[in-house]
């Protein structure tokens, strides 16, 4: 026996909130509905109310298909209070509901489950969406015992998040499933931070962090390592789940220094506050917060992980920052002897460090006729507090070497690229040299062969030269990529590094890529790949990053075997496994060049094979 | 011809042997025919004089206050200077030849400015230690280990300095060899200070060996011994911890009872005062004995216008040093006054010395070998006739002026 008494809405009842009631011949109470609260904040709806006889509820929607629920209050809850209030006879159930969905699938209609032999009731919810504000508050209030429920289906919605976390306590002292300390949260305003703790969760419940405005990052995914301490403290509770309690966690929305930052537990119906904390500033300069973030103990395994989800996003943002700012400060330039008026070539030397070096270069330039008469060399002091030392020493060895030259004061310490960009921005020459300080010519002639190059290649992008150590021995002669799996990531290489030098080529020889000590380009290309990517940190494979960028123009990369230089780097060797500050360094700057140009490897990699190059 | 010599030190103030072969090659030079102008530059550290200023002297000779700030990379302390200062000197003088005798305590920047300033101007350089070589105070003995050094490299000297990073060992040689292209020629005294300079990288057909001159006298008879010594040898010069003293001394103590006996040993030497206390404490330790048994008379400094009767009253000269040495000035001194002289065998020393023919060799830092000689000499006491018989006399100054214009000409 199906009895439907709808109400539809052009029924002047429909636009009254009174519940729906069926009554049998014997006025007896067989069926209803009945609904409190229908609240819509961000794009949750949260609805709640009671039902009665039937075993469940279905939502409609204008057409009377099935809305999709987010989640109901599985099992109901009882409501003695409608019992009463209808005079429901014994035997027929009277549950609690609460209802949450996607704010874009409003229901229509609520209809009781259709079952056999069951009466089936529907009502109208369009009148029950309401805006007040007090109405989030109320419904918190009237489900305070399901807040752990209602909060794991809201947490999209900063309102309902921020409310009902406001409502939170911490867990009584018996509790045992879960516990952990925040222990710091520091970030950058604009740029967002990580927070650092430990936390231990019984598997059945699981824990989060909440912001006074209610913006969620479940711990789940936060990097964890193991603590000592944690271990020995609670291992005799907790049993295995003290293991890698410590944590951090990217933060990557917005922050307010001094706002709070919560840890939360949800744990079936109820949530609690673990543990809270303030959000204090961290470094603003990039390098400084790798200092600090880096110091906490990941393990080196999950690193990439890491990067990918916590540290990285804030760092690349940081670098930006700064470097957006950097580009923004006046340098000067001062001139030195008398350049070339119209050169053919600049060359750019950013200093940093030390400066000693221009005493041997500027001797070498001024033996180099084509140097002292066609080029122009532009130093960049890139280190502020040397600026005085090597404006005193320049007008010394301009005399000395009878040769102009000039320096760029930068004001700030801008780094590898930032200097070399500056540098560039200042250059008149249609050629442009990319020169190390610690490079050293040794013969004359080198910078036309470079030209020569670049003038010869029908697609010209870059010019590399041959590298030596002070031992004679070569150090670059182009480089090459190759994939670390233990950092998940591409490395440069330099081949036959170390070894005695080969019988040069006398051409331009092709090579994936070339180091940025010395590699001649054209400033219009230079400009139209935007010089070097500022995005490393400290100074790492923007050489690569750049050729490659030369490469995506489909234009040449090519060195000149055939052309000396004395490089005075120390040998080194890739070092994979270190946990060393400047290791980390290393692995942030690969992972950030394999994201940018790892595909561009693989295919050249691949392409080189198939043509017999490697 | 105009010649314009210049050099660290002027003898007024600092008798090295460096020093007072630049001075005696000037002196020579003007009463030379040829020659119509001749001037001496002398690098000076007098305080009265203006930091990089040049003065006179006297008519012909000046003192340019000049230092070297930079010991490693061997570059004048005030370098502006040398491109005002220095030019003008020489936009002044306009020389046609340079002889420049040594590069320290001047710099070497100094050539290149030469060779801007003065285009078409000759410069040949007289080289007098290792210094552009070895960053071990020239010497080419290995730091702390005191062993000699036979090759440098940037490697080996990183090894000795291990502060000083192999790179930045490449960049001093490379500063120092770009400045002494500067030069037409270079000058050595001996030839095994040219060959080491040829290894380090100087073209063998721009190098040549020219003897430092040394003054004409009278020869000077040797005055008889009037004791039962039958052989006295004496040490003339500075003590410093690369010349051996205290080598002779324990050679001394390493002879027989009855050979040293026969043995008197004199030591001329000045300084011994300024060096190092453990050097002092050291030859104290070995000297005293000696001089209460009456083996070692310690006599003290000398003039150098007392040297040749000094030497009269001994019968041989030792020189017992550790290091390579160049030429000795007192090796020449010693045939001058023609005494044998018994010496280390490396080095200059070992190339100005014919063992058994104008003196003895002993195995350089071995006592026990010295004392062999020593014990053989007091036991042939005719041996120290027959070989002062064979001494020929050293390059005059003159002859040593000849050689300089003759590589000019």
């Amino acid at each position: 026996m199906h009895m439907r008494a709808r109400v539809r809405g052009d029924d002047p009842e429909a636009a009254s909130r009174s519940p729906v009631v069926i009554r049998d011949r014997t006025g007896t109470v067989s069926a209803g509905l009945g609904i409190d609260h229908a609240v819509v904040r961000d794009e949750i709806l949260v609805a709640s109310g009671w039902v009665i006889g039937a075993s469940d509820i279905r939502f409609l929607d204008e057409r009377d298909k099935p809305v999709q629920l987010l989640s109901v209050v599985t099992g109901y809850f009882e409501r003695p209070d409608v019992s009463a209030a209808y005079d429901v006879p014994v035997g027929t159930a009277v549950r609690g509901f609460l209802a949450i969905f996607k704010n874009g699938q409003r229901p229509a209609t609520m209809v009781t489950g259709g079952g056999i032999g069951e009466t089936q009731a529907s009502i109208l919810i369009g009148p029950f969406y309401q805006d007040r504000p007090e109405d989030l508050r109320m419904l918190i209030d009237t489900h305070i015992e399901r807040k752990g429920f209602l909060l794991q289906h809201t947490l999209n919605s900063k309102m309902f998040t921020g409310a009902i976390t406001a409502r939170l306590t911490p867990p009584p002292v018996s509790y045992m499933t879960a516990k952990g300390h925040l222990e710091q949260a520091r970030g950058v305003v604009g740029v967002g931070g990580l927070i650092v703790g430990w936390s231990i969760c019984a598997r059945s419940a699981a824990m989060l962090l909440v912001d006074t405005l209610g913006i969620v990052t479940p711990l789940s995914g936060a990097s964890r390592w193991n603590r000592a301490d944690i271990v020995e403290g609670f291992s005799n509770t907790f049993g295995s789940d003290v293991q890698n309690a410590g944590f951090l966690q990217g933060w990557h929305a917005p922050l307010t220094i001094g706002g709070k930052v919560q840890l939360v537990v949800i744990d079936g119906t109820n949530a609690y506050i673990v543990s809270e904390c303030q959000w204090s500033a961290a470094p603003v300069d990039p390098v400084s917060f790798a200092r600090w973030s880096f110091e906490l103990p990941t393990p080196l395994s999950g690193f990439q992980y890491r990067l990918e989800h916590h540290d990285g996003p804030v760092l690349q943002k940081l670098t930006e920052r700064k470097n957006k700012a950097q580009r923004d400060i006046q340098s000067r330039t001062l001139v030195f002897g008398a350049p070339p008026e119209n050169p053919l070539c600049s060359i750019i030397i950013p200093l940093y460090g030390r400066h000693d070096f221009m005493l041997n270069q500027l001797l070498e330039f001024s033996d180099d006729p084509f140097i002292s008469k066609s080029c122009e060399i532009i130093y960049v002091v890139d280190e502020p507090r040397m600026l005085d030392a090597v404006i005193g020493e320049s007008a010394l060895l301009a005399q000395a070497n009878q040769i102009g030259f000039k320096v760029v004061d930068g004001v700030v310490n801008r780094g590898f690229s930032g200097a070399n960009n500056l540098g560039v921005e200042q250059a008149q020459a249609p050629y442009i040299l990319l020169l190390n300080s610690d490079v050293i010519p040794i013969e004359a002639g080198w910078v036309e062969k470079m030209i020569q190059s670049l003038e010869e290649n029908p697609k010209p992008g870059i010019v590399g030269a041959r590298l030596l150590y002070a031992n004679g021995s070569l150090q670059h002669d182009g480089m090459e990529c190759w994939w670390s799996d233990t950092w998940g990531a591409y490395l440069n290489k330099h081949p036959a590094s170390g070894l005695e030098p080969s019988a040069p080529e006398t051409r331009a020889v092709p090579r994936m890529s070339v180091t940025g000590a010395c590699m001649l380009v054209h400033r219009d290309t230079y400009a139209a790949i935007g010089g070097f990517f500022d995005g490393y940190l400290i100074g790492d494979f923007e050489d690569s990053d750049m050729c490659f960028k030369v490469r995506d123009m489909n234009l040449d990369v090519v060195c000149r075997q055939d052309v000396s230089l004395v490089h005075l780097e120390r040998q080194s060797f890739n070092r994979i496994g270190g946990g060393s500050f400047r290791d980390l360094i290393a692995r942030y700057n690969a992972w950030l060049h394999t994201g940018r140009w790892g595909h561009a490897i693989a295919a050249y990699q691949n392409n080189s094979t198939i043509l017999g190059l490697t | 011809m105009k010649i314009l010599v210049i050099a660290h030190g002027h003898p007024d103030f600092s008798v090295g042997g460096a020093e007072l072969a630049a001075y005696n090659l000037f002196a020579a030079l003007k009463a030379k025919p040829h020659v119509d102008e001749a001037y001496f530059l002398a690098r000076t550290d007098m305080t009265s004089i203006n930091n990089g200023a040049i003065t006179m002297r006297r008519s012909g000779e000046y003192l340019w206050r000049q230092d070297m700030s930079n010991w490693f990379k061997l570059r004048a302390n005030n370098v502006q200077s040398v491109h005002t200062v220095f030019r003008e000197f020489l936009l002044a003088k306009r020389p046609d030849v340079i002889f420049m005798h040594h590069y320290v305590l001047m710099g070497v920047e100094i050539m290149r400015e030469i060779r801007q300033t003065l285009p078409d101007c000759k410069l040949l350089l007289t080289l007098h230690e290792y210094a552009a070589i070895c960053n071990r105070n020239g010497q080419m003995v290995k730091n702390k280990s005191n062993r000699l050094c036979y090759r440098e490299s940037i490697q080996d000297c990183h090894s000795c300095f291990p502060e000083i990073s192999p790179e930045d060992f490449w960049l001093r040689r490379h500063y120092v060899q770009r400045h002494f292209e500067a030069a037409d020629g270079f000058v050595s005294p001996s030839q095994f200070l040219l060959e080491r300079y040829v290894d380090w990288g100087i073209p063998r057909d721009r190098i040549w060996v020219i003897e430092n001159g040394q003054p004409t006298f009278d020869p000077v008879p040797r005055v008889q011994s009037q004791t039962n010594k039958s052989a006295r040898v004496g040490y003339f010069g500075q003590i410093t911890e690369y010349k051996g003293v205290d080598v002779l001394l324990n050679a001394v103590h390493l002879m027989q009872p009855e050979a040293r006996a026969k043995l008197s040993l004199e030591i001329h030497a000045a300084k011994l005062e300024t060096q190092g206390s453990w050097l002092v404490e050291l030859i104290d330790k070995l000297r005293l004995p000696l001089i209460a048994e009456g083996t070692l008379r310690w006599v003290g400094p000398y003039e150098r216008s007392e040297l040749h009767r000094r030497m009269s009253k001994v019968d041989w000269v030792v020189v017992p040093s550790i290091w390579w040495e160049n030429s000795p000035m007192v090796i020449q001194e010693a045939f001058a006054c023609g005494r044998p002289v018994i010496c280390s065998n490396i080095g200059g020393m070992a190339e100005k010395v014919r063992n058994g023919v104008d003196g003895l060799h002993f195995e350089a830092r071995n006592a026990l070998d010295l004392a062999e000689v020593l014990t053989r000499v007091v036991n042939e006491p005719q041996l120290a006739d027959e070989l002062s018989a064979n001494t020929s006399q050293p390059l005059t100054y003159s002859e040593c002026a000849d050689a300089y214009l003759a590589l000019v000409a």
